[in-house]
């Protein structure tokens, strides 16, 4: 449907009228990403220029961190003047290699305090710029890294597995309600995007038991919380999710097809306590369809497919134990749809 | 694409209600959707878990069951899912599905084979069998995902063949460029006359191999310079980005690829700097090739948004 036609069909039904909007909408995401990945390039560059000319700034702690806070704030004012692809690509790359530098001078600076102190603090800083800084790309990124390094801070604190869960939570409360407000619709979207990336890579630290960070940093120590919590979490989420998108279907609460939708999730999101990743992926591809998103629900197939592929390396389980436990998840998948097509949606 | 000017035009004030004017385009889901989207996705990934619960417990190679008995299972399961393809019919997405779980476990029944025999046979013998074994219902099959699995099984034969027999990673790249270009162009040619072939996402999934392919060659040709004589991948790149650009620019348009070969032509000039001007270990290189890649993201950033409005209009 072109744009002329879309307009008048909105105006037709009452919910826009007088003249088109000028078309100043952002590119297509694979546009973005192309900008956003080129953007990655320039800022290794740029983090080589800083390495290799301002060799005296990164020896010093606290010149760094200054120096790399320099950057970010440039980038920052670019964002807001940028007019052009060619300045934001700029702003990000500036930022970027601001940022490592600034992670550089900050984790050997904070060292003292505690190994978990300087994650925190960088998970903060990126979550800050996820709000604040006026890019899509740099929002997406920040809020995925703000993810990724708490779910380091959790690692290091024995939690790790619960990385995922704090994460889904976040992306569902935000795609549920991503048409609140049009004032921070523009800011939320990417953030989502990037928590959902997060989510789906901090998902796979719960395959082994333990996460890359807490296997590097804390060898040999035992993980107080355990992969099945973090997924145990996951499913309440996925059970949160069904149940808004039965409210908003107008079910009731107590209605049979209410109930059978969500024993349905409940069956196939428990599978993720010995498959992590399958309530995550279902969370995912939902919110997409509800959301008429098909670049979401795209990528919940994707995290799907990608975790029965990489279920297969799972250290912790012989092959005849996953064999059974993905036996079990088709089952419980093919029983739901048994379920859904005859009780819960049924032919009209 | 619809989706994102409404909600463009909501966050500008010209649309007053996001969700009824999502509801009103047909972006967002009825009851019908729902179910044939609930009906879809459980069927297909329940099929996916089963054929992978199989492969997983054959690669096992449980002690407790015999070969006959193993053997017995596997082929009792691929003559199951054949059946039920034949019973649901080729057109229903179950009977497809039916056929894309034969055609995994084909490939378990031969790995198996290969496991209890030790025939000696090389693993890439195993996919190159699979691929010829799984041609005939491939081609029956109407069906892009099939088609797309054939693809990735082809794929990984002539990876592993050149890794077998130790051949430079040149020679790998080179087989698989070739490979995926002649199953891109196919497919392109192909689904203009079937419909069930005219999906974007497989020609899409092709030139990413066939870009990352003739990228890998022409940056490692760039770093090999004067090492070897007269890099093909040299004069073949220009050639394929021509091709790209009169394919995906005018006779079947698509941004995903052009932006694509965007990128491709960043990383390559890119690298081309790199070896020019890094070798010395001079600062000013690097920053002179961040301002490089900047300028050509921004200029091919500026170009495809040109197109995608023009698209829109």
């Amino acid at each position: 449907m072109m744009h002329g036609e879309l307009w008048a069909k909105l105006c037709g039904a009452g919910l826009a009228g007088g003249e088109m909007p000028r078309d100043d909408a952002q590119g297509p995401w694979y546009v973005r990403l192309m900008l956003g990945v080129a953007g990655c390039i320039a800022a290794v560059f740029l983090i080589g220029f800083v390495a290799v000319g301002l060799e005296f700034v990164v020896q010093s702690k606290p010149a760094s961190v200054f120096a790399g806070a320099l950057m970010i704030a440039s980038a920052y004012v670019l964002f807001l003047a940028a007019r052009s692809d060619f300045s934001a690509m700029f702003g990000f790359a500036v930022s970027v290699a601001g940022q490592a530098l600034l992670a550089y001078g900050l984790f050997r600076l904070l060292e003292g305090l505690g190994r978990a102190t300087p994650w925190v603090v960088m998970a903060a800083l990126e979550a800050a710029l996820a709000l604040i800084m006026a890019n899509y790309f740099h929002r997406l990124v920040s809020a995925y890294a703000a993810v990724l390094l708490l779910s380091g801070a959790l690692a290091l604190s024995g939690a790790g597995a619960l990385a995922p869960a704090f994460a889904a939570a976040a992306l569902a409360h935000i795609w549920l309600n991503e048409l609140r407000s049009a004032g921070l619709h523009a800011t939320l979207q990417p953030i989502a995007y990037g928590l959902t990336l997060g989510t789906i890579h901090v998902e796979t630290f719960n395959w082994g038991g333990k996460s890359f960070v807490s296997a590097f940093a804390r060898p040999g120590s035992v993980d107080w919380a355990k992969p099945w919590m973090g997924e145990a979490l996951v499913l309440a989420t996925l059970l949160y999710v069904v149940w808004r998108l039965v409210r908003r279907a107008g079910w009731e609460p107590r209605e049979p097809r209410s109930l059978i939708a969500l024993a349905s999730a409940a069956a196939i999101g428990a599978t993720s306590l010995k498959a992590p990743g399958v309530a995550a992926g279902f969370i995912i591809v939902l919110l997409g369809f509800a959301h008429g998103n098909r670049v979401l629900w795209g990528l919940g197939i994707a995290a799907l497919l990608f975790y029965v592929s990489g279920y297969y390396y799972l250290l912790d389980a012989t092959l005849l134990f996953k064999a059974g436990v993905l036996a079990a998840t088709g089952a419980a998948l093919l029983a739901a749809r048994w379920v859904m097509l005859r009780r819960v949606l049924p032919h009209a | 694409m619809i989706r994102n000017t409404i909600l463009g035009w909501w966050q500008r004030g010209a649309v007053r209600d996001a969700g009824a004017a999502l509801q009103a385009a047909g972006m967002l889901p009825g009851r019908a959707e729902w179910r044939r989207f609930l009906d879809q996705l459980l069927l297909w990934s329940g099929a996916v878990a089963l054929a992978a619960a199989v492969v997983f417990f054959v690669a096992h190679n449980w002690s407790e069951l015999g070969k006959l008995a193993k053997f017995a299972l596997l082929q009792a399961l691929v003559v199951a899912a054949v059946a039920g393809y034949w019973r649901l019919g080729s057109e229903s997405a179950a009977g497809k599905a039916a056929l894309l779980v034969a055609s995994i476990l084909l490939g378990a029944l031969l790995a198996l084979f290969g496991q209890i025999y030790q025939t000696g046979a090389d693993t890439w013998e195993l996919f190159a069998s699979w691929a010829a074994l799984i041609a005939p219902w491939v081609l029956i099959g109407r069906f892009a995902a099939l088609w797309m699995l054939w693809v990735a099984v082809v794929n990984l034969a002539i990876a592993l063949y050149f890794q077998v027999f130790f051949l430079e990673d040149q020679k790998q790249l080179w087989a698989l460029f070739a490979f995926d270009t002649l199953a891109l162009a196919a497919w392109e040619l192909a689904g203009r006359r079937a419909s069930w072939l005219d999906v974007s996402w497989g020609p899409r999934l092709l030139a990413i191999a066939s870009g990352a392919a003739i990228t890998a060659l022409v940056v490692h040709s760039i770093f090999d310079w004067g090492r070897q004589p007269a890099p093909a991948a040299v004069l073949v790149y220009p050639l394929w980005l021509g091709c790209i650009y009169a394919v995906y620019r005018k006779l079947l348009p698509d941004l995903f690829v052009l932006a694509g070969a965007c990128l491709s032509a960043i990383v390559v000039v890119a690298a081309f700097l790199s070896k020019q001007l890094l070798e010395s270990g001079d600062a000013a290189g690097f920053l002179l090739i961040a301002i490089a890649v900047v300028a050509m993201g921004g200029a091919a950033g500026w170009w495809l948004n040109q197109l995608a409005r023009e698209a829109r209009a």
